[in-house]
């Protein structure tokens, strides 16, 4: 059977199509509700389908991916509380959309530019597989280690007010990540000779402290009045969608490429689209932070098209391309199918069923998506009193279900406590997540690269970037976000408005 | 003046003026909050703990780069040091003078402590009571306190919650409460 025999196989078999609409409903849900994720779905989807074969269960499976990382912007969107890590950016003009009360347009920006970037990243799928691969594998350890440090850069210059603040905070994320049990040695460190702290801290855990109760305890506190959501009109019209259309395929194409890289997922996709429309976007709707449609648009384009590249790596070298990806995989091996170059060679139809539970699972969710809206957008209007103790509760639920330890519950109310007091200080806290998700790729490739240098040593580590092509591109990358995060590049830029205005004039 | 310099043209507290909503909260961010000097005191300790820790593992200190503790230790020193940075900033701006207790109750007012409270108090007894009975007096304790009014109203709202949530996770997702 050949690529686009498995391909029509799936899009007329009404069972798979049952499934995968079953499936992005039951994600945007469970990708909603803070403190659940589509990966924890995926994963208790394991046992369900675990007497199924192999395609239903992929439909299924793919279908919650799909529908939870676009549900995630729900509750970034309405509550300040991001459903999943690829939903953070988005919370950045998001929430303020939704204090305008224009949380309903914002979620309807949401579907659309989710849809059309997993659809692009669904035909560089198919077209440029082989490439993208070819372009990945190319990586060093240099080079993974400066993507992880360019992403918490990143978020440091998108975050309001104090950089240095941001980087404080992101790299006390790396700590924060490297508690627990060392990968490579197996050896306790940073523990403070506590076994509960032996398994480590989950970034989960960190990012439902830190979002949900510290959040609500900041609601609290600033006293946040509910605010009236505009529901009447959520889908975007058409010349909205043309207007953004060239921001829309530059996300998609940085989505898709971020994706595609091994380890990288939606969230740093979702950080770095959201700053490349912040920099390039010269007359936003809104200003960046206040309720820019803009500042959906890419995130939430990028996210979704990270989906298709993630598929990338996993299906044609068999490495994940991020977390729900690393549990297909593991899905894939339960059902006795090995997915790597060989299985694309031998099993095409594979890919072909592949790709058309990936563009069904789209197609519902732009149905699906705007379901559910008018009723989430009540959420923001209910009273604190009754709301709050329900967001804890359900941070609460979200802590323990990940390991079933009470410990983590634990942690979260610490992290939670401690990130709303960073919060009052503006002490931005998305570095801190992303500095505990990026803190295993930077170690790792930092102590894999000394140990491949002659040296052993960490100056030749950083010597050799700049004798690798990629390596160079990304520190000039980094050097150009530092430098754009200093007064000098500041006072450049007022000079170079005024010659410009002057030239016009 | 070296020092001064380098503040002023890399002004690494700089919050990046070009990309700034308005001048008012540039002002807001350049003017420390009360009680800011006590956050950085506190991530001086959590960061000179973790270092501390580090230190006693095998890392650039000691001479092994690709250690288990090499990480650590370069990222804590680097934290402290920014941190000190901060601390300079928060001495050389302007400040609003604050007691102690004043500014526990700047960041902890009457309703934070009593969520603050409530929630380690859930934490704690959800392993005697186990997830319903705690759940319940939690949500109920939780929605009467921060607003006194119609408490028979808030305890059904606290019933529908709890069964909503026990439908959600218990039985179609199947996931284990705590």
């Amino acid at each position: 059977m050949t690529a686009i025999e498995g391909f029509l196989a799936v899009i007329t078999n009404i069972h798979l199509i049952f499934l995968a609409a079953a499936g992005v409903f039951v994600g945007i849900y469970v990708g909603a509700i803070p403190g659940l994720s589509g990966t924890m779905a995926i994963s208790l989807l394991i046992s369900f389908t675990y007497g199924w074969e192999v395609m239903p269960a992929m439909a299924a499976m793919i279908g919650i991916f799909t529908g939870a990382v676009y549900g995630g912007s729900r509750s970034a969107i309405l509550l300040n509380i991001p459903g999943a890590p690829s939903a953070i950016a988005t919370s950045f003009d998001g929430y303020p959309l939704a204090r305008l009360g224009e949380g309903g347009i914002a979620m309807g920006l949401s579907v659309t530019q989710s849809v059309i970037g997993e659809f692009f990243s669904i035909v560089v799928l198919i077209i440029a597989a082989p490439i993208v691969t070819k372009l990945a594998i190319h990586f060093t350890a240099q080079d993974y280690f400066l993507l992880g440090v360019m992403g918490l850069l990143l978020v440091g210059s998108l975050s309001l007010g104090s950089f240095v603040k941001a980087i404080v905070t992101a790299f006390l994320g790396i700590i924060i990540g490297m508690v627990g049990l060392d990968p490579y040695t197996g050896q306790a460190r940073l523990t403070f000779g506590s076994y509960t702290m032996q398994s480590g801290i989950s970034f989960i855990v960190v990012m439902i402290g830190m979002f949900g109760l510290s959040e609500a305890l900041l609601q609290l506190k600033q006293n946040i009045q509910p605010v009236k959501q505009q529901v009447n009109k959520i889908a975007p019209g058409l010349k909205q969608i043309k207007e953004n259309l060239p921001l829309t395929i530059r996300c998609s194409i940085i989505g898709t490429l971020i994706g595609a890289l091994p380890g990288t997922g939606g969230d740093i996709a979702a950080l770095i689209a959201y700053d490349h429309a912040k920099r390039t976007i010269k007359k936003p709707s809104r200003p960046f932070g206040e309720g820019a449609y803009e500042g959906v648009i890419a995130p939430e384009t990028a996210n979704n098209a990270a989906i298709g590249g993630a598929f990338i790596p996993m299906l044609t070298l068999g490495i994940p391309g991020d977390s729900g990806t690393a549990i297909l995989i593991g899905a894939l091996l339960i059902h006795g199918i090995r997915p790597g170059p060989m299985l694309m060679g031998q099993q095409p139809e594979f890919f072909g069923m592949i790709v058309g539970c990936l563009i069904m699972s789209n197609v519902f969710l732009y149905i699906f998506g705007f379901t559910g809206i008018k009723v989430f957008s009540k959420i923001v209007e209910i009273p604190k009193a009754i709301i709050i103790p329900i967001i804890v509760t359900l941070s609460i639920i979200g802590s323990y279900c990940i390991s079933n330890n009470i410990s983590d519950i634990y942690f979260m109310i610490a992290f939670g406590i401690f990130g709303y007091i960073l919060r009052i200080y503006n002490f931005p806290l998305s570095p801190m997540i992303l500095g505990v998700i990026l803190s295993p790729i930077i170690e790792l490739n930092l102590r894999r690269g000394i140990d491949l240098t002659s040296g052993h040593n960490i100056f030749e580590f950083f010597t050799t970037m700049f004798t690798q092509s990629i390596s160079l591109i990304l520190l000039l990358v980094i050097a150009s976000l530092l430098f754009t995060n200093t007064k000098l590049w500041d006072i450049l830029k007022i000079k170079l408005d005024k010659n410009r205005s002057y030239k016009k004039s | 003046m070296g020092i001064n310099f380098l503040l002023h043209y890399l002004y690494l507290g700089s919050d990046n003026m070009a990309n700034s909503k308005n001048i008012e909260q540039n002002e807001h961010y350049k003017n420390s909050n009360p009680g800011e000097h006590l956050v950085i005191i506190l991530i001086f300790i959590i960061t000179g703990g973790f270092l501390y820790e580090s230190i006693g593992l095998t890392g650039i200190i000691q001479g092994q780069h690709s250690g288990i503790g090499s990480l650590p230790q370069i990222i804590t020193i680097i934290v402290i040091i920014l941190n000190g940075f901060l601390l300079l900033q928060y001495l050389k701006g302007k400040k609003k003078n604050m007691n102690f207790k004043n500014i526990i109750y700047h960041v902890f007012p009457k309703e934070v402590i009593i969520l603050i409270m409530l929630v380690i108090s859930y934490a704690l007894l959800i392993e005697k009571l186990h997830f319903r009975i705690t759940t319940l007096l939690f949500l109920w304790i939780g929605m009467v306190s921060l607003d006194k009014k119609r408490p028979i109203l808030k305890l059904i709202i606290a019933l529908g919650v709890l069964a909503s949530l026990l439908l959600i996770f218990s039985t179609i997702f199947k996931v284990l409460l705590p």
